[in-house]
């Protein structure tokens, strides 16, 4: 059968999305994952909801307490607003920032390493590998 | 083949051998050898023998013949087919964990009950690891004489689920599920079923706790057979009436198969399959499709002149515009195809998608006639080219049933279709 049972792997899709807009996705999980605690049997709404969870603002309707995501140049910004003054500047807390950089050298002391496995189906379930 | 002298007793014999008796008596499963019956075991199969008097064999490797100290079959295996026949159960469902021995255990029960005059039928529903049709089906056959192994019989109607797992198919699994099983109880006075042996988490749970539901919804009266080491799959019973459950002990010899296993046994069935093929072309005109979205829309004229795009269709409301296209659609040509069509949604799907791709051939009344696999789509011919098994006659062929996974025309699993694309 090709119809999905579920519409699960649309929220992957609309996840992918916003990476690819370079957005930190840690809040916008912890939304997606609230909204489907709230309605799991409507996993297509929830879909719906994530797909939305993310729009344009203008500056001037940050309010205190709003998770924001400020894209800059080179970097990207997430934080929750915590001061705005009248000419629409606005200070944040427990700010996040993504900065992109093509090449970065990293001293080690004593960091703690860890490394994305590309090729997990292999080592863990080698049947459902398939030649291209 | 080598003759020996077998003396009463109990052995185990491993394929891939060859025995024929010359003289004597021997049981296994419960299917006794005819004199001069010649009897094939597979690579990765054994059966035990029991030479009920001292007999003459003939074998080809007496290498893989080994004696045994006891039965390997429980003695409470035989007392099932005792209440079988009391309580008239005319279905009976095997649930148990991979490799607990529920295939060994149904030809056993089905060759007791054929020496009672009974005429029993067997569901295979473990699409994985088919024995009664091909894998991503499930099938049913009606035995009239014993068998020792379940590969042997040819089935009487098989469904395609469309993957070697019932996860993410579990509609249409049920849906063959009662199909099948409906064709059993009229054809047959007890239906036994062989189920997949996935028996833990939610999908098991679910699956299982279905399937019951079913026997209950078609009036049966049947009987659970729980296959189990220790206690591991009580929680599928839980709400079930004790005398409806039977609790049997796995056979000592039932060992484990691993998953690479499994696959290789799975390709094997599949290369014999279609181990000889043939090629049809079908002019889209002259078929339906079934669980996909290709030719299920109204065809339109690609007004855009890119001749990337092969083939549109206009879905239904928010389902959108369909479209088919050599490569992926760039963001620019599916502003273009928005704009023409005037539609918000555009669903691609590149042609490659289609290679490979398992499918069901079926007539007008929606009776699989066999399997295929996908060659390609010809969009300037509007036909599908499909490679079959030669021996089969698809002239009332009136359906093609998508399925989840692609096979290479050398018959080798080559990966899945994403649910939802074609």
């Amino acid at each position: 059968m090709t119809y999905k049972e579920t519409e699960f792997p649309q929220i992957l899709e609309i996840l992918i999305n916003y990476a690819k807009k370079g957005f930190p996705l840690d809040e916008i999980v912890k939304e997606a994952n609230k909204l489907y605690k709230n309605v799991p049997i409507y996993v297509g709404i929830v879909g719906m909801c994530v797909e939305n969870l993310v729009r344009e603002e203008e500056k001037e309707n940050f309010k205190k307490g709003d998770v924001i995501i400020v894209v800059d140049k080179d970097k990207v910004y997430q934080g929750t607003v915590d001061k705005t003054d009248k000419n629409g500047n606005f200070s944040l807390k427990n700010v996040k920032i993504i900065e992109n950089k093509k090449v970065v050298k990293i001293k080690f002391r004593s960091k703690k390493l860890f490394k994305i496995e590309k090729n997990i189906l292999q080592k863990l379930w080698p049947s459902l590998c398939f030649k291209k | 083949m080598l003759k020996k002298d077998l003396s009463k007793g109990i052995y185990i014999l491993s394929g891939p051998n060859k025995i024929k008796l010359i003289s004597g008596e021997i049981i296994s499963i419960a299917k006794k050898f005819d004199i001069n019956e010649e009897i094939f075991i597979p690579e990765g199969k054994k059966i035990p023998l029991e030479v009920e008097i001292s007999s003459v064999v003939e074998m080809d490797n007496e290498i893989k013949l080994s004696p045994l100290a006891s039965r390997t079959i429980p003695d409470d295996w035989d007392k099932v087919v005792e209440y079988l026949v009391i309580n008239k159960i005319n279905t009976l469902i095997i649930f148990g964990e991979v490799d607990t021995g529920k295939t060994f255990f149904s030809t056993y029960i089905t060759n007791k009950l054929l020496a009672k005059k009974i005429k029993p039928s067997v569901l295979d529903c473990d699409t994985g690891q088919s024995d009664i049709g091909p894998p991503s089906t499930l099938g049913l056959a009606i035995f009239k004489k014993p068998i020792l192994f379940m590969t042997e019989v040819e089935p009487d109607k098989i469904y395609f689920v469309g993957s070697h797992s019932p996860s993410e198919h579990f509609l249409y699994y049920i849906c063959g599920f009662t199909k099948l099983l409906n064709y059993g109880l009229k054809n047959s006075d007890i239906v036994i079923i062989d189920t997949p042996g996935w028996v833990l988490g939610d999908g098991a749970r679910m699956l299982r706790n279905s399937e019951i539901e079913i026997l209950s919804a078609l009036e049966t009266n049947f009987a659970v057979v729980l296959l189990q080491r220790n206690q591991e799959i009580e929680h599928l019973v839980k709400s079930l009436p004790q005398n409806k459950v039977i609790r049997l002990a796995v056979s000592k010899k039932a060992s484990p198969t691993s998953v690479e296993e499994r696959k290789k046994l799975r390709e094997f069935v599949y290369k014999k399959y279609f181990s000889k093929i043939k090629k049809i072309e079908f002019r889209f005109e002259d078929i339906s499709t079934d669980r996909a979205y290709f030719l299920t829309g109204q065809v339109l004229e690609n007004k855009t002149k890119d001749s990337n795009i092969l083939w549109i269709e206009q879905l239904s409301g928010f389902e959108g515009l369909y479209v088919i296209s050599e490569k992926s659609l760039s963001e620019k040509e599916i502003e273009a195809l928005k704009k023409v069509y005037s539609t918000k949604k555009i669903k691609n799907v590149v042609k490659d998608e289609f290679r490979n791709v398992i499918v069901g051939l079926l007539n007008k009344d929606n009776e699989l006639i066999c399997l295929g696999i996908v060659e390609n789509l010809d969009f300037s011919n509007k036909k599908i080219n499909i490679f079959y098994p030669q021996n089969i006659d698809l002239r009332d062929v009136k359906i093609i049933q998508f399925g989840s996974l692609r096979l290479t025309s050398e018959a080798e699993e080559n990966g899945f279709v994403e649910p939802g694309v074609l």
